[in-house]
């Protein structure tokens, strides 16, 4: 009897905040997962099986293996110097600069400014004639690119706006691991006589790893699901330079409505995600201390 | 190995802040072992730092052999130290927490696995090597740290409270083993503690410090038997010394009361209110005609000894009997001072007056 109604308390409380999960993640997920087998275009009320055509056809086009080419890019390219800008950072902090918490505020404000917003200024920015940007690098002479209209350099401009907006975000957590390695570990290095780079070798890199771990799986994840500044800065353009998969996902169900598809590439989106996050954890054990 | 000396050394964290070290004055000699003691907030780290040269000196001169060593970087001062809180580095192993100070100076591979090997034989650590400390009891990362400094062949050892994270046995246990160490390897060393017990078993001379004053540099012999004040007299040796009020009128010692404790043969620059200083263990039980009253608040049966606590007039006093006496709560027992073991200071400034100890001028 008791025994039942412990049961039932957990149910009740387990199983109540589980219904939103179902509702909105589980059950859209097994919608996806079943429209992907299907050639629906998003507006007729009627549909064919086509079995597993639509994982074929996505894994044989060239513009699948395009867009995973731009989104490995742009993940390396975000991830890396996010992470390496943000421990810099705090870093910087760290040695006390005047002005702390202003400093601090003014690194962080990117993260919580919406990144349309912030999208719509940097391509302002960006422009190629009046843009902030060109105008400086004129200042010294220096080549002005055509940035967001040019494919060699738009990749470039969306990764830039990514890693501004994110770079504040990964200094707090550093921030605060910093703050949590005890001084004598430093003092120990003082007394041998270690350089501020030995430093943040033997000290700072091992002892913040936990922390970078983090960043890392969490950025990937980001970068995989970037989607607002390319649609406001490039629209995935020019020729396709831009287009990530998760973009090309919405172009195919919202441009060309091939929801079958689209559905299809969001699954092997989100097993590409999971599979990275999983393998960067499994690699993880190397070089991360707790 | 090197001398040090401090010549009139203070530190003022900034220059809004007092000074928390005042004039201190140290010659310490090649091969010694000296013991900085005092309560907490004394300045003991500060000082200790200073020589490591992980501080700054704000005044006076620090000289190690026949350098002026103010400006001289901790790396070449050729000192090795010990931290309260181990730090050991959490990702290294054993060896490699070992081996630190030798990658960091770029000394050979093979030779860097020799010494951390014959360091560890040293210390026991051999079936710990490849361990990370968080797998390691605390006396075993004690241990490691003190590898780490062994290890380095350092001239100077430096160690700010090394065993206050141990429990009581391990303390006694670690004790002796630096002591162990240190005739082994004679390095100068200097040892912060505010524990007594430990700068009485370990030092070759104790610098006893208070705010930031020298009080006394003696060896714990000396700074037992001829404490320069009260505040050094209380704080070395437990259970700490007693402190009577009495007088001292036309050469004879009394009790504020006015009864008789002992004749001064040697007249002494102070009439009236004195403290007398006894310490628990020198105190001898008398009779009723030839003793001072005192009574008893309780007994603590401690094994080898039995501390018994009371009042005698209006002074708390403690001490320390053979067990096999019979003494129990709310007796009134007899107590005699015998006049070699009194100590006397000055009620005004806490400054000695007197001490007996080693001394005839005594008479009875
Ligand atoms: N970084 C600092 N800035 C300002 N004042 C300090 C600093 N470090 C210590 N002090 C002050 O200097 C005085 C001496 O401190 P210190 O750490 O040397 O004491 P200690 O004798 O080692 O005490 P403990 O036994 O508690 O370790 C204290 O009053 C302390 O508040
Ligand atoms: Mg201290």
């Amino acid at each position: 009897m008791g025994r039942l109604r412990g049961t039932f308390k957990l149910l009740f409380f387990v199983g109540i905040p589980l219904i939103p999960l179902f509702v909105f993640w589980f059950f859209p997920m097994l919608v996806s997962l079943w429209l992907s087998f299907t050639n629906w275009d998003y507006i007729s009320p009627s549909f064919d099986y086509v079995g597993i055509d639509n994982y074929t056809n996505t894994l044989t086009s060239e513009t699948f293996y395009e867009a995973l080419k731009n989104t490995i890019f742009f993940s390396v390219w975000t991830i890396v110097p996010t992470i390496i800008i943000g421990l810099f950072l705090a870093l910087l902090l760290k040695e006390g600069l005047k002005g702390l918490t202003f400093f601090r505020s003014i690194l962080f404000s990117p993260w919580i400014t919406p990144m349309v917003a912030m999208s719509i200024v940097w391509s302002w920015i960006f422009q190629a004639d009046v843009g902030l940007i060109n105008q400086i690098l004129g200042w010294f002479h220096l080549p002005q690119p055509q940035w967001l209209t040019d494919s060699d350099t738009a990749m470039w401009a969306i990764i830039i706006v990514t890693v501004w907006k994110n770079a504040g975000w990964a200094m707090l957590f550093y921030a605060d691991s910093l703050s949590k390695i005890p001084n004598d570990l430093y003092e120990v290095s003082d007394i041998e006589g270690a350089s501020w780079l030995q430093k943040i070798k033997t000290i700072v890199i091992p002892l913040v790893s936990p922390i970078t771990l983090f960043l890392v799986i969490i950025s990937a994840i980001d970068a995989i699901q970037a989607y607002d500044q390319i649609q406001v800065m490039t629209q995935g353009g020019p020729a396709g330079s831009t287009r990530t998969l998760l973009y090309l996902y919405y172009q195919m169900a919202f441009e060309q409505f091939n929801m079958g598809q689209a559905t299809a590439l969001a699954t092997i989106i989100v097993l590409i995600t999971g599979v990275l996050a999983l393998s960067m954890f499994y690699a993880s054990k190397k070089w991360v201390h707790y | 190995m090197t001398k040090i000396k401090l010549q009139h050394v203070s530190k003022q964290y900034t220059k809004e802040s007092d000074k928390v070290i005042h004039d201190f004055n140290l010659d310490i000699d090649d091969k010694e072992f000296i013991v900085f003691v005092g309560p907490s907030g004394c300045g003991k780290s500060t000082t200790l730092r200073m020589i490591a040269g992980l501080e700054s000196i704000t005044g006076g001169e620090l000289w190690m052999d026949d350098q002026l060593v103010n400006h001289v970087p901790s790396k070449d001062r050729d000192i090795a130290m010990v931290f309260q809180n181990y730090a050991l580095f959490p990702h290294l192993t054993v060896f490699d927490n070992i081996a630190f100070g030798l990658k960091i100076r770029k000394v050979k591979k093979a030779i860097i696995k020799e010494k951390v090997e014959q360091t560890a034989g040293i210390l026991g650590l051999t079936p710990y090597l490849k361990r990370k400390p968080k797998d390691l009891s605390g006396g075993q990362k004690q241990r490691v740290a003190l590898g780490r400094a062994v290890v380095r062949d350092a001239n100077i050892f430096l160690m700010d409270e090394p065993l206050s994270n141990l429990d009581a046995k391990l303390r006694v246990q670690m004790r002796e083993e630096i002591i162990r160490l240190h005739k082994t390897l004679g390095t100068t060393t200097i040892y912060v503690t505010h524990d007594q017990t430990e700068a009485m078993t370990m030092a070759t001379r104790i610098v006893v410090l208070k705010d930031g004053h020298i009080q006394q540099i003696g060896t714990p012999t000396e700074i037992y038997k001829n404490p320069n004040n009260m505040f050094v007299a209380s704080f070395i040796g437990a259970p700490a010394m007693n402190f009577i009020h009495a007088k001292v009128v036309n050469n004879q010692l009394m009790t504020s009361e006015g009864k008789e404790i002992a004749p001064l043969a040697r007249p002494i620059d102070h009439q009236g209110k004195v403290i007398l200083g006894i310490r628990p263990e020198s105190v001898v039980l008398a009779t009723e005609n030839d003793g001072l009253a005192m009574d008893v608040e309780f007994v603590e049966m401690m094994g080898a000894d039995l501390h018994v606590h009371g009042k005698l007039e209006q002074s708390k006093i403690i001490i320390r009997l053979n067990p096999d006496v019979m003494v129990k709560e709310n007796d009134r027992i007899y107590l005699r001072f015998p006049h070699e073991k009194i100590h006397l200071f000055d009620p005004n400034n806490e400054e000695s007056l007197y001490q007996s100890e080693g001394m005839t001028a005594w008479v009875d």
